[in-house]
């Protein structure tokens, strides 16, 4: 009987620790299902709600507040979920709340996400309509991935010549690489560019030092750069230089023509700077001629003093004497 | 109380025996509501039934449960991993133990040890005649030995199956820790999440089916025995065998009501 009597408590005990565990074990699965909590009803409509499902969660800024209720065809392009969300989430929700479908993790199931809408607006009532934001299109997304598989596809083929190139025997990376002589070469450049860019620097730190000397200074190059007057002076000087220049051009251009003209062998110039016998007659016709004028001095002298035309000399350089003082004065 | 053969063979011996076999299942199914819902009672039989059935299969139950349970996590975790998938192992096993490995590996374990102890016994009773004196004493061997240990298996399955299952996901958890640091709180927080009635409810009504099989195949087999000792061996044995199967076309059964009814 005793026995009997424990046997029996026990099989109570297992019983009744088996019941507690199913129960405990509803009651734990109701509540991530929000079936004993209080909650109201709210609805989204999107155009696509792919994968989203009865019991799918609801989530405001990642926090769980809801699971969908719902999820049915209206007409051909929009899809309505109702939504069941906990009654002390309310006050969080504004009317002016958006809904998207997202991915719970990379893989995980579809949610229904609710965030704020911009400024502030007042809490959400039963049934309210929220605004939808229609998830991403995976086929746009894979069509994008597609291209830039594409473009991958084509870099790729390029770096690949690239490095065959690389790689070949004739290349220049591979006469580099196996050609010591031109890699001391190479060295060597690389060495004097060295040397250079030093020397730049040097001249360069130089050149700095001499312009912050002349900025500094009170010399004939600072006022060159500073004083506007020389500057107008200068370019007055410019103007004038220029038209100089184009007359010696001028000049240049008539004394071309007249050189010319002299070397295509017509004309006085030509005769006197070619023709030797016609410049010793010209020589001596000029000797002939000073010889002459020597001559026509003495006579004109004589003239002077001669009592005929002495008269007219002395009126001459009378009237010259008055000529003069009226031109003095 | 058994079916008896008119005409010799209408198929073949094997089909005839198959078809046969059937019909004894079905007549004994009847007969077990018939006699069982009659009063009186054997409440103290059904006790006692339910603590050899119940609690004296608890250790083989539960120690088979937990080791499928950390062996079905080690054996998914490589691949989940390859999908990147490993946060989803408590989801993962929670759902594959209640909805399938608890209520068929507390089956299968009692047609087992339960269906084969149940066709023993009554067969061995039947050799030795003891059923024939319950009969002329008269006390109602049907209800006393039957349907008792009917009712006590359909029962006591629905509980170990509870067991089991509580059981198994420890054992998930321990198969977790073993190469990742999992928090007790975080995975069952992640299994009961993952878990909804449409996971539940089923299982657990299918389990009522599961041990009222395991019952009645047993008792039948056992009641019907025949051939002395030879035919209680082969009565025990047939017995698990046709329990074994009939509970794996009832699960067939109930999950595809539950993927017709859309649980699935």
């Amino acid at each position: 009987m005793e026995k009997e009597l424990k046997r029996n408590i026990l099989l109570g005990f297992f019983i009744l620790v088996g019941i507690i565990l199913f129960i405990t074990g509803i009651f734990l699965i109701g509540s991530k299902s929000e079936i004993f909590k209080k909650t109201f009803p709210i609805t989204a409509k999107f155009s696509n709600a792919i994968g989203l499902k009865l019991g799918s969660n609801v989530r405001y800024n990642g926090v769980k507040v809801g699971i969908v209720k719902s999820v049915d065809l209206i007409n051909d392009t929009l899809v309505q979920v109702d939504m069941s969300i906990e009654e002390e989430k309310r006050h969080f929700i504004h009317s002016n709340a958006i809904a998207s479908i997202a991915s719970d993790g990379l893989m995980g199931d579809k949610i229904v996400n609710i965030i704020a809408g911009k400024g502030g607006d007042k809490q959400v009532k039963d049934n309210d309509l929220l605004v939808a934001h229609n998830p991403l299109n995976t086929d746009h997304v894979l069509e994008t991935l597609s291209q830039s598989n594409e473009n991958i596809k084509v870099i790729t083929d390029n770096l690949k010549t690239l490095t065959s190139e690389i790689n070949s025997n004739n290349g220049p990376v591979q006469l580099l690489y196996k050609n010591p002589e031109m890699a001391k070469q190479l060295k060597h450049s690389f060495s004097n560019l060295d040397a250079i860019t030093s020397k730049v620097l040097n001249v360069s730190a130089t050149l700095q030092q001499l312009t912050s000397q002349i900025q500094k200074g009170n010399g004939a190059l600072n006022t060159m750069i500073n004083d506007t007057a020389l500057a107008n002076n200068i370019s007055y000087t410019f103007d004038k230089l220029k038209a100089t220049s184009d007359e010696l051009i001028k000049a240049s251009g008539n004394l071309n023509q007249t050189i010319q003209y002299a070397n295509s062998g017509k004309g006085t110039l030509n005769m006197l700077l070619t023709d030797t016998t016609f410049a010793a007659t010209v020589q001596q016709s000029m000797a002939n001629i000073k010889k002459a004028s020597i001559g026509l001095d003495e006579n004109m002298e004589a003239m002077k003093h001669n009592f005929l035309t002495r008269g007219y000399f002395r009126r001459q350089a009378k009237k010259n004497k008055n000529k003069s003082k009226t031109t003095g004065q | 109380m058994a079916i008896v053969r008119k005409v010799k063979t209408v198929f073949s011996k094997s089909l005839d025996d198959f078809f046969y076999g059937i019909a004894e299942l079905a007549q004994f199914s009847v007969n077990v509501f018939k006699e069982g819902l009659r009063p009186p009672y054997e409440f103290k039989e059904v006790l006692n039934q339910c603590y050899e059935i119940g609690i004296k299969s608890f250790a083989l139950v539960g120690v088979t449960a937990f080791i499928l349970g950390l062996v079905l996590v080690m054996q998914s975790r490589p691949t989940m991993i390859q999908f990147g998938a490993g946060s989803y192992l408590p989801a993962m096993s929670s759902i594959s133990i209640v909805r399938e490995i608890g209520p068929l590996v507390t089956a299968l374990i009692c047609a087992g040890k339960v269906g084969s102890g149940i066709s023993a016994e009554l067969g061995s009773m039947k050799v030795t005649e003891q059923i024939d004196a319950m009969e002329v004493s008269g006390t109602n061997p049907f209800k006393y030995l039957v349907a008792t240990r009917i009712l006590a298996t359909t029962l006591m399955i629905p509980i170990l199956t509870i067991y089991a299952d509580f059981i198994s996901l420890i054992g998930a958890f321990v198969g977790s820790n073993i190469k990742d640091n999992i928090n007790i709180y975080f995975y069952f927080n992640r299994v009961f999440e993952a878990l909804h009635y449409t996971d539940v409810v089923p299982s657990f009504i299918k389990t009522f089916f599961f041990g009222f099989t395991i019952g009645l195949v047993g008792c039948t087999k056992g009641y019907n025995s025949k051939k002395g000792t030879e035919g209680v061996g082969k009565a025990a044995n047939i017995s698990v065998v046709m329990a074994m199967v009939g509970v794996i076309i009832i699960d067939m059964v109930v999950t595809q009501i539950t993927s017709m009814l859309g649980y699935l």
